[in-house]
């Protein structure tokens, strides 16, 4: 094919020469075409599934077309001159199908009526012209062979209506693609910048050209007319401009292989719901179906549309058609869609494929928040009921254990006192002071354990009087530095408390600290605590259970417990609790 | 010399009546029994005894005991106020005495099994005194171990302190060191001095200036 091509601009050029065009024409003509044709190449070349090289390399046959126009033999003339600018409709569909998410020829009405318009000027210009009307100064222009009915009136009507109509329907085509571009998403925007330009400066060329047509054929004068050297430099300019469309085609060819297909598109365009449009919103790009509306199943038998509105499912039919998503006895949702998608049913199911995927993720995503949140307050339930049980544990044992051991030991006492006064065996006084050592052992135990599941101070006097009484019975110095403000929860109270206590424990036996530091602090909604030790570090918060289960408990409350235990720097015990 | 008043309160049945009869043992008279703190402080408002042996936890709920405690405190003056607790906490006892130590005492409960204990503290507070259980200044006293002034007093000066602490009397103290009232008084010289505390020949006020210096204050 491409062969083909320079074997045509070759014979072009040839004929060029012999007919005494201007070597300046001559290279302009035969460069820009040839521009076409490696354009054309490199993209069959780099990018064999695009149309873009087989649509470029036609382009550079159609250039050449044109190029008859001039050349002095009658029907070559007519028929180049007839036949010129094709390579403008087919730049126009490389346009829309470059520009379209999905890769295809959309809106396909607008290409036709193009086509149609080209050809009535096509026709006209054979069929009804004669003489050369197009070339003003060219007296000596032959007769056209081909003109069966030459009415010069109607040829002109035909020209200026199918010139405008050109003109219009290339702008139109322009204007598709940039109102694409700037409805599509950055990825799709990013990739394709270049088509617009280079097919804007086509379109624009191609509706200037035919304006021009309409214009002079009208007024019988030029749109623009430049006196030298600004018509020289006007046409190089352009020729300059008409050599970058080839090129940026080849670009914007090249950079779309980094999105190939529709369905890069759509995926991004999926990652991008909820910041610029939904699924519904990407759909309809990727599909290219403005009407496309997608449902979900609400419950059993009704389904709902994107913003939650319930809806019922159409049957396919009138232009319509409907495709589910998943399984057909339980579909993730229905995409009604317009009928004619249908005829492309592997891009359809390429989308539907992936949006099952997206679904079924943000399924699997949502079911996976619902159990963290359910797990999330199941903890926390957890630990309050611990808490609490451990709060009734302590007042049942002082209230009820504790009471009736003293219960006990004043009877034991009474007991000795009644011994005391009658004639006993000494054996019997001595059992009763046993009994009452006992006692009083058992009631002090009971305290020390009352007071290890739960110190009645951090109920009755909160969080800094309990620290404070840690501090008082640890085995070394503590220096304590709270500030608090009146009470907190006391949940938030009982966790920093044990949190404390644990890591103070742990500073006792295992640091070989001489001394420790307590810092409380309630700021804004958090609680922050601190234990610091000057101790040999070391500690490994994965292997003691103690500090592990606080850790457990501050997350349960949604804080966090850090330990910095480098060797023979101290350890540290940092936790942060949210104060709702 | 009038019988001394006292009054029991304490939601337990038996503990109530064992207190009472170890007060009437003393040479008390127990004028009123009470089962909660608003019957403790209507039996106080009707008829002021000179002393109230009262649990620190009573309903309705809560510490509710220590509350009336200090209640009575503030509207009695005349009224010695016994608490009798479950919890080794020099926080409570420090909050019962507040700013003074006179018609005062915190007595932990397993001290019941020795009569003579809680008579003794009985009496002292009746009589204008304070008594602090020892196992709560022992607690205090251990806090304050790695002050090194304390390290400079001697065990027997330690053991001194404790007892003034405590709330007992020179004479008392001289007793239980097995020394004379001149002795001790030289040696509560020397052991405010160490302290960098002045000695005060006011037996309540010597009592306090020891509390608070143990509890950390004027730091």
């Amino acid at each position: 094919m491409a062969g083909g091509v320079v074997a045509f601009a070759a014979i072009t050029t040839l004929v060029g020469m012999a007919s005494g065009a201007s070597l300046q024409f001559l290279v302009a003509d035969l460069v820009t075409g040839m521009t076409f044709v490696v354009a054309g190449l490199a993209a069959v070349w780099l990018r064999p599934g695009s149309p873009a090289g087989p649509m470029l390399l036609v382009c550079g046959a159609l250039w050449y077309v044109g190029s008859y126009a001039p050349t002095g033999q009658p029907v070559v003339t007519y028929l180049g001159f007839a036949f010129e600018a094709y390579y403008d409709l087919v730049l126009a569909a490389l346009l829309l199908i470059l520009s379209s998410p999905v890769q295809r020829l959309q809106p396909r009405p607008l290409i036709a009526a193009l086509a149609a318009a080209m050809a009535v000027r096509s026709l006209g210009r054979l069929l009804l012209q004669d003489p050369v009307r197009m070339f003003p100064d060219c007296a000596d222009c032959p007769a056209n062979p081909l003109a069966l009915w030459p009415d010069l009136a109607a040829f002109e009507t035909v020209e200026i209506a199918s010139n405008l109509a050109i003109a219009v329907l290339a702008a139109l085509a322009g204007l598709v693609a940039l109102r694409r571009l700037l409805r599509s998403g950055p990825v799709w925007r990013r990739v394709s910048w270049p088509i617009l330009l280079a097919g804007g400066l086509a379109m624009t060329a191609f509706a200037y050209d035919a304006f021009e047509y309409a214009w002079s054929t009208a007024t019988g004068e030029l749109l623009v007319e430049l006196a030298e050297p600004w018509a020289e430099v006007f046409a190089w300019t352009v020729f300059g401009l008409r050599t970058l469309v080839p090129i940026g085609f080849l670009l914007a060819t090249l950079r779309l292989r980094s999105a190939p297909g529709p369905l890069g598109p759509f995926a991004a365009g999926l990652e991008r719901r909820g910041a610029s449009g939904t699924v519904g919103d990407a759909l309809r790009t990727a599909l290219g179906d403005a009407s496309l509306l997608l449902l979900r199943p609400a419950d059993r038998e009704t389904w709902a549309t994107e913003d939650g509105a319930p809806a019922a499912l159409p049957s396919s039919g009138e232009g319509r058609a409907v495709t589910l998503v998943g399984p057909n006895d339980r579909p993730s949702a229905a995409i009604v869609h317009d009928a004619a998608l249908l005829e492309q049913p592997e891009l359809v199911e390429a989308v539907v494929r992936v949006l099952r995927l997206a679904l079924e993720n943000e399924r699997l995503e949502a079911e996976l928040r619902e159990q963290l949140q359910a797990v999330t307050e199941s903890r926390e339930r957890i630990v309050s009921a611990a808490e609490e049980e451990r709060r009734r544990l302590e007042r049942d044992l002082h209230d009820g254990a504790q009471q009736r051991l003293v219960g006990v030991m004043l009877a034991l006492q009474q007991a000795r006192g009644t011994a005391d006064a009658e004639a006993v065996p000494a054996a019997l006084r001595e059992q009763l002071d046993a009994a009452a050592r006992e006692t009083t052992e058992a009631i002090r135990e009971l305290r020390e354990l009352a007071r290890g599941i739960h110190p009645a101070i951090l109920e009755d006097e909160g969080l800094g009087a309990a620290v404070a009484a840690l501090a008082r019975r640890a085995g070394i110095p503590v220096d304590v530095r709270i500030t608090l403000d009146g009470r907190l929860p006391r949940l938030v109270e009982s966790t920093a408390y044990f949190t404390i206590a644990e890591a103070l424990t742990n500073t006792q036996r295992h640091a070989r600290a001489s001394h420790a530091t307590v810092r409380v602090a309630h700021a804004g909604t958090k609680l922050e605590l601190e234990v610091t030790d000057d101790g040999q570090g070391g500690a490994e918060p994965e292997r003691g259970s103690g500090l592990r289960g606080l850790a457990d408990r501050v997350m349960a409350l949604g804080g966090r417990l850090e330990v910095d235990s480098e060797a023979g720097r101290g350890t540290r015990v940092r936790a942060t609790i949210p104060t709702p | 010399m009038t019988q001394l008043r006292a009054i029991v309160a304490d939601d337990s049945l038996v503990i109530r009546q064992g207190v009472a009869r170890i007060l009437v043992e003393g040479g008390f008279r127990v004028t009123a029994e009470a089962r909660d703190a608003s019957e403790l402080l209507d039996a106080v408002a009707t008829e002021p005894p000179h002393l109230a042996v009262v649990d620190i936890r009573m309903p309705p709920g809560g510490n509710a005991g220590l509350a009336a405690a200090i209640t009575i405190r503030e509207r009695f003056p005349t009224v010695g106020v016994l608490v009798l607790s479950q919890f080794l906490e020099p926080e409570y006892a420090l909050r019962l005495l507040g700013a003074g130590v006179d018609r005062v005492g915190y007595l932990l409960k397993d001290r019941l099994g020795e009569a003579a204990e809680l008579l003794d503290a009985a009496h002292r507070v009746a009589a204008g005194g304070s008594a602090v259980d020892p196992a709560v200044i022992s607690e205090l006293v251990r806090a304050r171990r790695r002050d090194d002034r304390l390290t400079r007093l001697t065990d027997r000066e330690r053991e001194a302190l404790g007892l003034i602490a405590e709330g007992h009397s020179n004479r008392a103290i001289a007793e239980r060191l097995t020394i004379t009232t001149k002795t001790l008084e030289g040696m509560s010289g020397t052991i405010f001095g160490k302290l960098g505390l002045e000695d005060d020949p006011d037996v309540n006020r010597r009592v306090l200036a020891v509390l608070l210096y143990l509890d950390g204050a004027g730091e």
